[in-house]
C-alpha cells in the first residue's frame, strides 16, 4: 500500500515534468531551429574572415587580437559600461520609488499604474522619436523645464559630453516595466510582518528598512540581473537617434551598435561575430558574479540561514 | 501518458514541417523566373513596374522584382542574399556601393553583351559613368543615370527681396560666402533664424574636389589616403568656417535645434537662401514650393578656379551566379534602355546616363529649375569615391567621428587631418 502510493506519486511528478516540457516546447523548438544554427555559425565565424560574398577564411585568433588595438571597439566598451553603471542603479532606485508610490491606497492609483506602465509597451522606435523631441535643445520639454528653474539646458544629443547622459535619462522612461514586478513583490509581503514591526515600535523608515527592503531583495536581485543584461545590449534608441552612426564623435557608439556597423555596414562578419561573443562572455561573467555575491544580501523567505 | 507523447510528437512534427517548408520557399523560385532587386521612390517604382510588365509580355519570362529601402537597408538585404547563396539575377547598383562588389568577382562582365547588343552601345552613355563602372577593362554595370552633386538651389524671391544679384555660373567660394552673409538673420537673443547656405548633408567632398584636393592617390587602385594635403585641409577648414567663423551655415547642433527639420525643409520654408544637393530634389521642390521662385546654379569653383564635383548615379548589373544570363541581359536593356530612361527623365528625378536623352526635351522640359541644362556640362567634371570596399568603413569609423568635432568648432581641420590620415594609412593601406 505504502509502496504503491510512492509509485503513483513518482508518476505524477514525471507527468508534471512532461507537461512542463510540452508548454516550454515552443521556446525550446524556436531556440533550436531558428537560433541554434546562427549561434553555432557565429561561433565558427568568430575565428574567420568573411565579407558575405567571397568564401570564408579561417584566421584563428586574429579577430580577438585585433580588438585590443581597435580604439573604436575599446571606446564602444567604455560607452557601454558608462551607460550601464549609471542607468542600472538609477533604474532600480527609480522603479522601487515608483512602485512604493503606486502601492498606496489612492483613488486613482490603478489609472496611474497604467500610465506608468504605458512606456513599456510603446515600440522602441516610437519612444526614441518622442525623446528626440523632448531632448530638443531649443524647444524640447526638458530644456524648457530647466529654463523655468533658470538653468540653460545643454545641447543633449548634439553635444558629445551630454549625449550619453541623455540616453541614461531616457532609460528611466522604462521604469514602469520593472515597477510592475516590484509592485507584485510589495503586495506579496505578509501584513503580519508589518504588524509585528509596529508592535515593536518601528516607524515608517524602520519598517521600510527592516521589512520591506529585505523582503524585496529577491525581486531586486532578479531585476538587477535582467537590467544589466539589457543595458549591455542597448541598441534601438541609439540606432534611431544617431542614424546608426553613434555620434556625435562616437560618444554614443555602444557595443551592439559597433557590432551592427562591423557586420552590416563594413561587412566584417567574422570580426562582428567575435565581438558579439565577447559581449556574451562579459554579460555571462557579470551574471555569474552577481549570483556569487547574492548570498550576502538576498533574503529568501523559507530559506534556512546557515 | 500516451496522450502527452502524442501531443509532443505532433508539436515536433508541425515545427519540422514549418521549418522545412520555410527552407524550400527561397530556393524553389529559380527556373524561369528572373529575380531583380532595386530601390526607388514611388515614381521610380511605377516606371520599373511598367518596364518589367512590358518585358514579361514580350518575352513570356516572369520577373520577380524585389524592392528594399535605399541606402544601408538595401545593401543589408543584398549582402544577406549573397551570403545565403540566393543572390538575385539582376541588381540595381549605385556608383558608391559599387565598390562593395567591384573587386569581389561576383558581377558578370557585361562588355561582350553590350558589344553584341543592337539596342544600345557604349558611346551612348556619358564617359564618366562608364569609366566608373569599368574595372581593368571590364564593364560591370549598365548605367541608368548620373547625378553630379553640384546643384545649388537658390531662392530667387529671397535674392530679389534682399537686393542680391543671382549667382553666376563662374562664381567661386568667396563669391558664395559674400552672398551667403547677406542672408543671415538673428533674433533678439542672437539665435540665428535664417542662413545663407546649407548642404544636404556634410558634403565636404564637394569642397575638397573643387579645391584640387583628393581622398586617395588613385581612385581605382588606391594605395594611400592623401587627405592631409594642403588643399584638403583648406577645403575642410573652409566648410567649418562657413559654420563656425561666418555663421552662414547651421552647425550640426543648430540643425538638431531645428527639431528634426531636414536641410531641404529649411530651403522649402525659406530659412536658407541656398541649398546644395543633386538634381533628385526637383520633384520634391516642384510639389512643395509654391510661394517663391527658385532656380539652380552649379556649385562654385574653388578660389583657384578648379571645377570638380562629387557625384551619384546608378545602373544595372548581372550577378555571375545567375542561371539565366541571356534573359537577365534582356531585362537590363529594357530597364536601362532609352524608353525607361526617357520616362525617368520626365519625372525630373534624375539625369539620364544616355547623352541623347539627357539632351532631349524629356530632361530639358522647360519646367523649374530652368537652368537644369548646366548639368550637361557638369558631368564632365565629376569625381568618384575611392573604389575600395573598405572606404565605407574608413568613412564611418575614422572620418565622420573626427569631422563631427570640426563641424562643431571644437577642432581645426589641420589638427584633425594630420592625426587621422596617418592612422588611416596604417590601418587600411599598410598591406
Amino acid at each position: 500500500m505504502e509502496n504503491e502510493k510512492k509509485i503513483s506519486k513518482m508518476k505524477m511528478s514525471t507527468q508534471d515534468a512532461v507537461w512542463g516540457y510540452v508548454f516550454l516546447s515552443p521556446w525550446i523548438l524556436g531556440m533550436v531551429f531558428f537560433m541554434g544554427g546562427p549561434i553555432i555559425f557565429s561561433l565558427i565565424l568568430a575565428f574567420c574572415k568573411w565579407d558575405m560574398i567571397t568564401p570564408i577564411n579561417f584566421v584563428g585568433m586574429d579577430n580577438f587580437v585585433k580588438m585590443f588595438s581597435d580604439m573604436r571597439f575599446l571606446h564602444s566598451m567604455y560607452n557601454t559600461f558608462y551607460y550601464t553603471i549609471f542607468s542600472v542603479p538609477l533604474g532600480i532606485i527609480g522603479s522601487i520609488m515608483v512602485a512604493l508610490l503606486m502601492n498606496q491606497k489612492w483613488k486613482s492609483v490603478r489609472l496611474l499604474r497604467t500610465i506608468y506602465y504605458l512606456p513599456s509597451v510603446t515600440a522602441g522606435v516610437a519612444s526614441a522619436i518622442i525623446w528626440m523631441w523632448l531632448l530638443n535643445p531649443d524647444f524640447g520639454l526638458i530644456n524648457y523645464g530647466l529654463s523655468i528653474l533658470g538653468i540653460k539646458g545643454p545641447q543633449w544629443m548634439a553635444d558629445e559630453v551630454w549625449a550619453k547622459p541623455a540616453f541614461i535619462i531616457m532609460s528611466l522612461w522604462g521604469v514602469g516595466g520593472n515597477m510592475i514586478i516590484y509592485l507584485a513583490g510589495l503586495q506579496g509581503i505578509p501584513r503580519q510582518l508589518y504588524e509585528a514591526a509596529e508592535i515593536d515600535g518601528a516607524g515608517m523608515m524602520q519598517k521600510f528598512r527592516y521589512v520591506t527592503l529585505p523582503m524585496l531583495t529577491p525581486v531586486i536581485f532578479f531585476n538587477l540581473i535582467m537590467s544589466i543584461v539589457w543595458s549591455f545590449q542597448i541598441f534601438t534608441q541609439v540606432y534611431v537617434m544617431t542614424g546608426g552612426q553613434g555620434g556625435p564623435a562616437d560618444s554614443t557608439l555602444v557595443m551592439v551598435l559597433y557590432i551592427y556597423q562591423q557586420a552590416f555596414k563594413f561587412h566584417n562578419m567574422g570580426y562582428a561575430s567575435a565581438i558579439a561573443w565577447v559581449l556574451f562572455i562579459i554579460i555571462l561573467l557579470f551574471t555569474m558574479l552577481q549570483f556569487k555575491i547574492s548570498g550576502g544580501w538576498v533574503h529568501y523567505e523559507g530559506e534556512l540561514k546557515k | 501518458m500516451r496522450k502527452v507523447f502524442l501531443i509532443l510528437a505532433s508539436v515536433l512534427a508541425a515545427a519540422a514541417l514549418v521549418f522545412f517548408v520555410g527552407c524550400k520557399g527561397g530556393a524553389g523560385l529559380g527556373g524561369t523566373t528572373i529575380r531583380f532587386m532595386y530601390w526607388g521612390d514611388t515614381s521610380e517604382i511605377q516606371i520599373i513596374k511598367t518596364m518589367v510588365e512590358k518585358f514579361e509580355k514580350e518575352t513570356g519570362v516572369k520577373v520577380s522584382a524585389e524592392r528594399a529601402p535605399s541606402g544601408p537597408p538595401y545593401m543589408e538585404k543584398v549582402m544577406t542574399e549573397f551570403a545565403g547563396g540566393s543572390a538575385p539575377d539582376v541588381l540595381f547598383v549605385e556608383v558608391n556601393n559599387f565598390k562593395e562588389f567591384a573587386s569581389k568577382g561576383v558581377l558578370e562582365d557585361l562588355t561582350p553583351y553590350l558589344e553584341k547588343d543592337t539596342t544600345m552601345k557604349k558611346s551612348d552613355f556619358y564617359d564618366a559613368i562608364i569609366d566608373r563602372f569599368t574595372v581593368d577593362g571590364s564593364l560591370y554595370v549598365i548605367p541608368r543615370d548620373i547625378a553630379p552633386i553640384c546643384v545649388v538651389y537658390y531662392n530667387k524671391t529671397m535674392f530679389d527681396e534682399a537686393g542680391v544679384k543671382y549667382p553666376k555660373e563662374n562664381w567661386n567660394w568667396n563669391d558664395m560666402l559674400k552672398i551667403a552673409k547677406r542672408f543671415v538673420k538673428k533674433d533678439a537673443n542672437g539665435v540665428p533664424t535664417q542662413y545663407g547656405y546649407v548642404d544636404d548633408w556634410p558634403l565636404w567632398e564637394a569642397f575638397v574636389f573643387s579645391n584640387g584636393g583628393a581622398m586617395v592617390d588613385n581612385v581605382k587602385h588606391p594605395t594611400k589616403c592623401v587627405m592631409d594635403s594642403k588643399a584638403d585641409i583648406e577645403a575642410i577648414q573652409f566648410r567649418s568656417d562657413l559654420i563656425n567663423k561666418w555663421g552662414v551655415t547651421p552647425s550640426p547642433s543648430q540643425m538638431t535645434a531645428m527639431g528634426g527639420m531636414g536641410t531641404s525643409d529649411m530651403f522649402v520654408s525659406q530659412r536658407v537662401a541656398m541649398f546644395m544637393s543633386g538634381i533628385w530634389k526637383t520633384p520634391l521642390f516642384r510639389s512643395q514650393i509654391n510661394n517663391f521662385d527658385w532656380d539652380v546654379v552649379p556649385f562654385p569653383r574653388g578660389n583657384k578656379g578648379t571645377i570638380a564635383y562629387p557625384t551619384g548615379g546608378s545602373g544595372y548589373a548581372i550577378v555571375k551566379s545567375s542561371k539565366n544570363k541571356e534573359m537577365a541581359w534582356k531585362l537590363v536593356t529594357y530597364l536601362a534602355g532609352a524608353d525607361g530612361e526617357r520616362k525617368l527623365a520626365e519625372t525630373g528625378l534624375s539625369q539620364p546616363a544616355m547623352k541623347k536623352i539627357a539632351e532631349s526635351d524629356a530632361f530639358l522640359d522647360g519646367k523649374k529649375p530652368l537652368n537644369k541644362k548646366m548639368l550637361l556640362k557638369a558631368v564632365d567634371y565629376v569625381k568618384f569615391e575611392p573604389l575600395m570596399p573598405e572606404w565605407e568603413e574608413i568613412n564611418v569609423s575614422m572620418i565622420a567621428p573626427a569631422f563631427d568635432k570640426i563641424w562643431n568648432g571644437k577642432d581645426k581641420a589641420a589638427k584633425v587631418l594630420k592625426k587621422i590620415v596617418p592612422e588611416i594609412n596604417e590601418n587600411y593601406f599598410s598591406k
